[in-house]
């Protein structure tokens, strides 16, 4: 049974097809909004504006490795929830969650192996995190004082609002990795090994 | 199948709260901008008329943010029984011209000179000032009508309280200054 569903999964170009397909329709969409704002927005930027794009910019940069990195996670869970893992798959996340120096492949299991891959990600998201807290503290105490809040002029305030979207989609994606992590962590540890004492005896 | 319910409330409420609070400040400085960027007339808040020193004091604000240019003054003398009206100086600000900076309050003296024919009760004194904006080629022309009240002219008996018959007129372009008193 497993063997048949690998083998669907892997046979099943149409799927690939259509991810491909949306991918170009997506882009297509992201290029015409792009040009389309272009065309309709004839007047200069302004510099509040630019404060929001440069905070975007720079966090999207900063969290570029754990959005990837909590992405390809996040796929990998939702896969073995679904139950449509193949090894190779399998192998790519026991080289990617950087398990291989202290276990052996096919030692871990895959809420292991996730585990890990978690845990690899945890300096990456706790330097993006520090990173937009002291934003948010240097945002807040320079508009405490009226002197220091004109000299900056606002556009902290703008480069906060443009760094929330990539914490927003950080946060967002690590929460959901957590949550199936947990999911699957708890799937096994109960399903596998009913304990006697438990309420599901 | 897993449904992460209390995360998907949390990431809309989040999502909310960043996306409103991101376009509120978007909007917001856009807005600002615009504000700031549209030239508002000036407006006479107060005028008195120093009997002793002669100088009618105009107060004038400029309620926005793009700063106005005074040109040159005008003051004419409309008697209030009969006669023709006495043009009494007409003269540019001394240095050229006056700015009234961004959301300011500045007092402007015209002082009649000592030939001038004094006030009587119910003269319309009309003060124009001209006025231009640093990036529009066009002037502009504000006049505002002081009616002498009692207090003001004590030489002949008025017991009308003329002074609340203030009027201001801003006018674009033309010279009204002695024809509408309402």
């Amino acid at each position: 049974m497993i063997r048949e569903r690998e083998t669907a999964w892997r046979l099943d170009w149409r799927r690939h097809l259509v991810f491909a397909l949306l991918a170009a329709v997506f882009a297509l969409s992201v290029a015409g909004l792009a040009f389309g704002l272009a065309a309709a927005v004839p007047v200069t930027p302004l510099p509040q504006e630019i404060a929001f794009a440069l905070g975007l910019l720079v966090f999207a940069l900063l969290g570029n490795r754990l959005l990837f990195g909590y992405g390809f996670l996040v796929s990998y869970l939702q896969a073995v929830h679904a139950g449509r893992t193949d090894p190779k798959q399998d192998q790519r996340a026991f080289m990617r969650s950087r398990a291989w120096p202290v276990h052996r492949a096919g030692e871990l299991t895959r809420a292991g192996v996730a585990l890990f891959w978690a845990e690899r990600l945890d300096p990456d998201r706790y330097a993006f995190f520090g990173a937009f807290a002291l934003l948010l503290l240097v945002t807040a105490v320079t508009a405490l004082d009226p002197v220091a809040n004109l000299l900056t002029g606002g556009f902290l305030e703008g480069a906060v609002w443009g760094a929330a979207v990539p914490v927003f989609f950080v946060f967002l994606l690590e929460a959901l990795a957590r949550w199936q992590i947990d999911e699957l962590l708890a799937e096994q540890v109960i399903w596998a090994d009913p304990s006697p004492a438990g309420e599901r005896s | 199948m897993y449904r992460p319910v209390p995360l998907i409330l949390i990431a809309s409420i989040l999502a909310l709260f960043i996306g409103w609070g991101g376009g509120g400040y978007l909007a917001w400085s856009r807005a600002s901008a615009t504000l700031a960027a549209l030239p508002a007339a000036p407006v006479v808040t107060a005028a008195e008329y120093d009997r002793e020193a002669r100088v009618l004091a105009v107060t004038l604000t400029n309620p926005g943010l793009v700063p106005i240019e005074l040109v040159s003054k005008t003051l004419v003398l409309r008697p209030a029984e009969g006669g023709k009206d006495v043009a009494l100086l007409d003269v540019a600000f001394s240095g050229g011209s006056l700015t009234l900076p961004p959301a300011s309050l500045e007092r402007l003296e015209l002082a009649l000179e000592p030939g001038d024919p004094k006030l009587s009760v119910g003269d319309v004194l009309a003060a124009s000032i001209a006025y231009r904006y640093p990036e529009i080629a066009d002037l502009y022309l504000l006049t505002h009508s002081f009616v002498a009240g009692s207090e003001d002219a004590p030489e002949k008996d008025g017991a009308d309280g003329a002074d609340a018959s203030k009027d201001e007129t801003p006018t674009v372009g033309g010279d009204d200054a002695g024809e509408d008193t309402r």
